[in-house]
């Protein structure tokens, strides 16, 4: 459904480039639910708004494509990248209490999107009087939020997002994203900002919508676990590339990619015998003054001369990859 | 509920009023100068028998705590007393300037937010671009021109030199009007008298461009700062990712929220735009409470100007009223 051709977007200061993303490629199936890891600062983030053609300012997308159904989205029209977000491409964002605007009320926030995506139809001759479309968009709004398990919704639609915990919030934000039936849901750390049992519920209703739903969903966080209880297919991004992509359970339990394997090493487990952490020494590199070769070259346990030169990245088992000069 | 909380402020007001007053009186009588002897004048042919006289007419040989006293308690029987020079009551002499420099303070307002806010959201969407620029150098000159003196350069260049407006006055002479309200612009519209309308209007202009000036500066700035912060906000990339065009993500999502600040600057300003009348119909002639208020303190006319500060202090108490309940309406996180 959602394919990625060789993407590469960068910010462009007036020192360096800023290369946020570099020759992604990377494919989405209809119901798939893809798992974005990586640290902070790697372009996970910057990959979902470039999905979605909302990088900020000065972000310029320098290569590649991105087809949604086999159609480059990338040369439509303004207007018709309007029509795509909120109803084919919807986004869920990383802080709830922000992301929902304080001054309008929280259900009119969700029919706003079933308004501009013209989800009801009016028979009126003034469509913005149109009571009986608004009573239909209403209802909706009220069914939508009790899918996503906000209780008491009559009186909740009428609140303001101050009046909402963060987990309600996030549901909201869920109900809104899901308002217009989209095809592909972007998570960009949706249960960062919650707590771990309210994660864990957010968490069960994304994997109910992509069940229910067929909703294809990228699922972007820095928790490995998560990503591995969750996802269907995990990429690992280092310094705006993917270094290892394959099936959860093969990039779980045989990594290919020292970073991938530094990752799994770096999160604590819970077993009888002490155990210490072993974190990836070093720090994530200058994403405007990237190293020759490997970017993780200078970090990597596994470092030789082979790693200086550029790094393709190549095809191991069936359908997972892996970016390192070991293989080559 | 909400009616009871403003009931409760509309109460507090009280105790600010009668501290207004007692500050009003205690400092008239402060300064050097006596009216008695200003209304005399300097012919020198005026008897001590008819000045005491005077004196005794206006109270003004009793001890000052029952001036004071005579003072207090005719305002709570909603008497302001009687004009020293005009011989009239004050509050006579109040409601006849009153529609005046109301209509010249609203004028003034709709034009300096008509200006502002168009420039302040615009500078804010397309911030460092040549429009945002020469904005806010403009806005920097319109804070920065005292307003006697940006009054008298428009009458030097559009009244005087280009003829465009009248240099002084609401009206022109000899204009018949039916005066129903007291504000020219809508009697004139009311009886549908075409030319008095265009002439109230023209005299208008000039004044309200001088006292909204600094108005419009100071709100294009504040619209343009708040709007910079509000636009980085996630909200304002949730409104885009729902794919709302561009112009309504900046006007109903990001306005809504920039207006929250604004509305306090504008709730300051109109305290500044009294002050500022004082000065600005002093330049051009215009018949409001400013040039009355000007008039009597020059003539030591206690009374006048006890109530006309009065009167400042009020509208000024209201003003701040109005923004605290029209806060509630635009930010829901806050209740009276």
């Amino acid at each position: 459904m959602l394919e990625i051709e060789n993407l590469s977007m960068y910010y462009d200061t007036a020192k360096k480039p800023v290369k946020a993303i570099q020759n992604v490629s990377l494919k989405l199936d209809q119901g798939e639910i893809l798992g974005l890891v990586g640290e902070s600062g790697c372009g996970k983030s910057a990959m979902l708004l470039t999905i979605m053609r909302l990088i900020p300012y000065p972000g310029k997308i320098k290569y590649g494509q991105i087809k949604l159904d086999g159609e480059n989205i990338l040369t439509k029209p303004g207007r018709e990248m309007r029509r795509l977000r909120g109803q084919k491409i919807s986004m869920i964002f990383q802080d709830p209490m922000t992301t929902l605007n304080p001054v309008f009320k929280v259900g009119e926030q969700v029919r706003e999107s079933l308004r501009i995506h013209e989800m009801v139809a009016s028979n009126s001759s003034i469509p913005f009087l149109d009571g009986a479309r608004k009573r239909k968009e209403m209802e909706m709004v009220l069914k939508l939020m009790q899918e996503v398990g906000i209780p008491s919704e009559e009186s909740r639609y009428h609140e303001f997002p101050h009046q909402y915990s963060g987990g309600m919030q996030q549901r909201a934000l869920i109900a809104l994203a899901l308002s217009c039936r989209p095809d592909l849901l972007l998570a960009d750390e949706p249960t960062t900002a919650l707590d771990v049992t309210i994660q864990a519920q957010i968490m069960a209703l994304l994997k109910q919508i992509n069940q229910e739903r067929g909703t294809g969903i990228i699922l972007v966080t820095h928790d490995l676990a998560l990503a591995a209880e969750f996802c269907h297919r995990i990429a690992v991004m280092y310094a705006g590339e993917i270094v290892e992509m394959g099936k959860t359970q093969d990039v779980i339990e045989n990594p290919q990619h020292p970073y991938t394997d530094g990752l799994l090493h770096s999160i604590p487990k819970i077993t009888t015998q002490k155990q210490k952490l072993l974190p990836i020494m070093g720090t994530v590199p200058d994403l405007a003054d990237l190293p020759e070769g490997c970017s993780f070259y200078p970090r990597c346990s596994q470092a030789h001369d082979k790693c200086l030169c550029a790094v393709d990245i190549v095809e191991l088992l069936e359908g997972h990859q892996v970016r390192c000069a070991i293989y080559q | 509920m909400r009616f009871v909380k403003i009931l409760e402020r509309v109460l507090i007001a009280i105790p600010i009023m009668l501290g207004v007053a007692i500050i009003v009186f205690m400092f008239m009588r402060l300064t050097p100068g006596d009216p008695v002897d200003l209304m005399m004048g300097d012919s020198g042919s005026v008897t001590q028998e008819e000045e005491e006289a005077l004196r005794e007419e206006f109270n003004l040989d009793k001890p000052l705590y029952v001036q004071m006293g005579y003072f207090l308690s005719g305002m709570a029987r909603g008497d302001l007393g009687n004009s020293f020079t005009r011989r009239q009551p004050v509050a006579d002499i109040i409601w006849q300037t009153l529609p005046a420099t109301i209509e010249l303070a609203l004028a003034a307002t709709v034009l300096a937010l008509l200006i502002a806010m168009p420039i302040g959201i615009i500078s804010a969407v397309r911030q460092y671009s040549v429009l945002d620029r020469v904005a806010m150098g403009g806005s920097f000159l319109g804070i920065s021109m005292p307003n006697f003196w940006l009054g008298i350069v428009l009458i030097l260049i559009f009244a005087v030199k280009l003829k465009m407006f009248p240099v002084a006055g609401r009206i022109d002479y000899g204009m018949e009007l039916h005066y129903t309200t007291g504000f020219y612009v809508i009697d004139s519209i009311l009886t549908g008298n075409w030319p008095a309308f265009v002439s109230s209007v023209k005299h208008l202009f000039l004044p309200a461009v001088t006292l909204g000036a600094a108005m419009a500066a100071i709100v294009a700035r504040v619209i343009r700062s708040s709007m910079l912060e509000v636009l980085r906000q996630d909200y304002v990339i949730l409104a885009r990712a729902k794919g709302l065009n561009e112009f309504r993500v900046v006007v109903k999502h990001a306005l809504r929220n920039a207006l929250i600040p604004t509305v306090t600057v504008v709730g300051i300003q109109i305290g500044v735009l009294l002050g500022g009348n004082m000065i600005v119909e002093t330049v051009f002639g215009w018949p409001g409470l400013g040039r009355l208020a000007v008039d009597a303190i020059f003539s030591r006319d206690y009374p006048l100007v006890q109530g006309v500060v009065m009167i400042y202090a009020l509208t000024y108490v209201i003003a701040n009223l109005v923004v605290d309940v029209l806060y509630t309406y635009i930010n829901p996180k806050i209740s009276l």
